[in-house]
């Protein structure tokens, strides 16, 4: 991926507020069908992204007992990849996931994670998978009961970033309506118009054309499984990020779901429009401040603050403020 | 007489003998009738070919088992010592059009139960039967003509012949008073060296297994495909979808080998599909790309087989693939995993954007090994490459300039005579010389 930037090299995974959010919404989801939809999380296979920070692993382990992992990488860093493999159970695999996925072993439960940092548009202009060719490849071959799940960019502009500083507002957005003809065309059967590549419009299109594609891929699966989303959101700690992601299983399972009560979490969403995740910066000072005021069922209109926050962002923080982290800087 | 509230729906001869045979060509009549005889070979000597590709206990095909064909404008004629049928058999299964149950439990090439009669039908209009198993004989002619104008569906057997008509247990099937356009294409020389060299490819497994086909006198001989090796390892993938095991092996062509390759499918060793380069095998589906010059070296290989004969993905005539199964679709999905990354190789390898990269591949393929699909291990692998670390120590520059500039510059340098080329190593080095 040469083109792209590493984002390791972007930023500390970990102290982005909206993404540790969803890292641990994840975590609590995974738990939450663990005990309620009678799939046994700990016996599955984790496979993400670990990025040098491993930081997903290192939570999935500690929280979800999860011990059979598989880090792919596609940097070729493999050395600073070993050196920072927190557990040694972690299987590195160095490569792009679409020259990983051929030697995977798909005979058994799988968590996936697919938490890519460029759009849908990256791919055959590259000579490389698209994230829906890769989507393809494994919805198509997992075992019934897995999770998969996809995160994604969602801004108007090129995963290409060269390209994207190169071009002119208006040939960045044509180029950009013709990558993504050639990449989601054929799954949405249809032209993809110009007026969606705004920046409001783009999470709902992103979230659309994976779900279709996992929906698709799913029927073709030939353990006669389909596929059960359940969450589908976007949050922002600088780029908008989509996150869509199911279950993969037999149709039958469709009612233990709806009776487990994952549908009436906080983070699910079964339709195509994705719900919308942001937590606003606060100081540790704000953060403690607010903490000491919430009550059982805390609403923000009962919140008298010393300083300004728009309702929005308190109502959102109010939402997440159990797994919003705290940083502090810390001499080791 | 049909009664008031009948309707008719009984199965016409014209539709067996005029229509059915329009779905088949000649090649795939000829294939079907060798499917038959080898057919009867698998099931009497538990034949099976697979391990040739993916490893384990090879029972071979014994020297006294053959094929012989012979093709001339005036007859068709398939001599096999195969096994035979039995008089048993014959009377009530061999002949019936269509198969009354499931083909399931062995191994085996025969499942529709069409093939052999829509041959006889493609063919001519004059069949001679004879078979002969242990002790026993038996012959049928089957005259087209008047069979169709009969009321009855059922052959006859005619006299028994004599036990020594046929030397060794096996079938020989007689074809006379060829149709007028069969008789004529059979008159072509081309025409039977594409019918040999089809042979060779379909039945390559059988053959290297040990049995000996011959058309009008001359022995079929047949090469696997090979595989680009050593730097290079080819990917192979074994699943199991619905008691049909599926073996993948994807790879590069050598060098020398530009013909484009695509995809070869084979159904219990036998070849459905060569060289495909279409939607069938993925090519051009979603968002994989259309067969281009740039993939003449794919090369894959795509091995069915199972005893659950109707599980397998052909067709009636063997030729196609009933693409809708779902064990297709399990192995379709795979082979476009498996093929991914070779693509993506392939793409970066292709000339126009970095000329560096084009070198990378054909040094690759340069420094490789080409070995057939049956010296391959059997381990399952994904595809890799190792490229060298070093990248080429020479690269190219090239640009464009006005004619008269260049012309010019000629001309400073003294002869104008001198080829662009030299002209741009010599501004080049100038440069160099005076800069640095």
């Amino acid at each position: 991926m040469e083109h792209l930037e590493e984002s390791f090299e972007k930023f500390n995974y970990s102290v982005r507020p909206s993404k540790q959010v969803e890292r641990k919404l994840l975590m609590e989801s995974l738990h939450f069908l663990g005990h309620k939809a009678n799939l046994s999380i700990r016996d599955y296979t984790y496979l993400g992204f670990g990025s040098i920070y491993y930081t997903d692993f290192i939570l999935f382990h500690r929280y979800l007992y999860i011990d059979k992992m598989i880090c792919v990488e596609s940097a070729d860093i493999p050395r600073r990849m070993r050196f920072n493999r927190p557990y040694k159970f972690i299987k590195l695999k160095m490569g792009k996931i679409s020259e990983v996925i051929p030697d995977i072993n798909f005979n058994c439960k799988y968590v996936i994670w697919l938490d890519y940092d460029y759009g849908l548009d990256f791919g055959p202009n590259d000579n490389e998978s698209s994230i829906l060719d890769d989507i393809d490849a494994i919805s198509g071959k997992l075992y019934p009961g897995s999770i998969l799940i996809v995160t994604a960019e969602a801004e108007p502009r090129l995963s290409n970033f060269k390209e994207n500083s190169r071009l002119s507002d208006t040939k960045r957005i044509s180029q950009l309506q013709s990558r993504l003809q050639e990449t989601c065309g054929s799954i949405l059967h249809s032209k993809i118009p110009k007026n969606i590549l705004i920046r409001k419009e783009m999470p709902g299109f992103i979230s659309k054309t994976m779900i279709a594609q996992m929906t698709a891929s799913t029927a073709m699966n030939h353990h006669n499984v389909v596929f059960h989303q359940i969450a589908n959101y976007v949050y922002a700690d600088g780029a908008q990020m989509v996150t869509v992601g199911g279950i993969i299983d037999k149709a039958q399972k469709a009612s233990e779901l709806r009776l487990s009560g994952i549908y009436e979490q906080v983070f699910a969403e079964k339709g195509n429009k994705p719900k919308k995740i942001s937590v606003p910066p606060l100081t540790i000072r704000e953060k403690e401040s607010i903490d000491s005021k919430i009550s059982k069922f805390p609403n923000s209109a009962q919140f008298k603050l010393n300083f300004e926050l728009k309702p929005e962002l308190l109502n959102n923080y109010l939402k997440y403020y159990k797994h919003y982290p705290s940083f502090h800087e810390s001499l080791m | 007489m049909i009664k008031e509230n009948e309707i008719l729906a009984e199965p016409q001869k014209t539709f067996f003998i005029d229509m059915l045979t329009r779905d088949i060509g000649i090649t795939e009549s000829i294939l079907d009738l060798i499917d038959n005889s080898i057919h009867s070979l698998i099931r009497k000597k538990n034949i099976d070919v697979m391990p040739i590709i993916t490893g384990g206990y090879q029972r071979k095909i014994s020297k006294d088992n053959s094929i012989q064909i012979k093709i001339d404008d005036s007859k068709f004629s398939i001599l096999d010592t195969c096994g035979g049928i039995s008089r048993e058999s014959a009377r009530n299964g061999v002949f019936l059009f269509g198969r009354s149950e499931k083909e399931r439990g062995k191994l085996g090439l025969g499942l529709y139960g069409v093939g052999m009669k829509r041959a006889f039908f493609k063919l001519g209009k004059l069949i001679k039967i004879i078979s002969k198993v242990d002790h026993n004989i038996f012959q049928i002619t089957i005259n087209v003509d008047k069979w169709k104008n009969s009321k009855s569906w059922s052959f006859a057997f005619d006299p028994d012949p004599s036990i020594d008509t046929l030397d060794q247990f096996g079938t020989m099937i007689e074809i006379k008073k060829l149709n007028p356009q069969i008789s004529k294409l059979f008159n072509i020389p081309s025409i039977i060296k594409e019918i040999s060299d089809r042979v060779a490819e379909a039945y390559m497994l059988f053959i290297k297994n040990g049995l000996h086909i011959t058309i009008n006198g001359e022995t079929v001989e047949s090469e696997f495909p090979s595989f680009a090796v050593k730097r290079i390892t080819p990917a192979r993938k074994t699943l199991h979808v619905d008691r049909v095991k599926i073996s993948i092996i994807a790879g590069l062509a050598p060098l020398e080998s530009r013909t484009p390759h695509g995809w070869y499918v084979f159904c219990n060793g036998r070849m459905i599909l060569n060289h495909d380069q279409t939607r069938f095998t993925g090519w051009g589906t979603d968002r994989f790309p259309q067969f281009h010059s740039k993939y003449n070296h794919f090369i894959g290989q795509v091995y069915f087989s199972s005893t659950f004969l109707d599980r397998l993905p052909w067709d009636t005539t063997k030729s196609r693939l009933v693409t809708e199964t779902p064990v297709y679709q399990a192995a379709l999905n795979e082979m476009k995993i498996q093929a991914r990354p070779i693509i993506n190789t392939l793409s970066k390898f292709y000339p126009s954007q970095t000329e560096e990269e084009e070198m990378l591949g054909k040094e690759l393929l340069q420094d490789s090994e080409s070995v057939t699909v049956d010296k391959l291990p059997y381990k399952d692998v994904a595809f890799g490459i190792k490229m060298k670390k070093s990248p080429p120590s020479e690269i190219t520059i090239s640009y464009k300039k006005p004619r008269s500039e260049v012309d010019r510059a000629k001309k400073a340098m003294g002869n104008k005579h001198v080829s662009n080329r030299k002209i741009g190593e010599f501004t080049f080095e100038y440069f160099l010389d005076k800069e640095t």
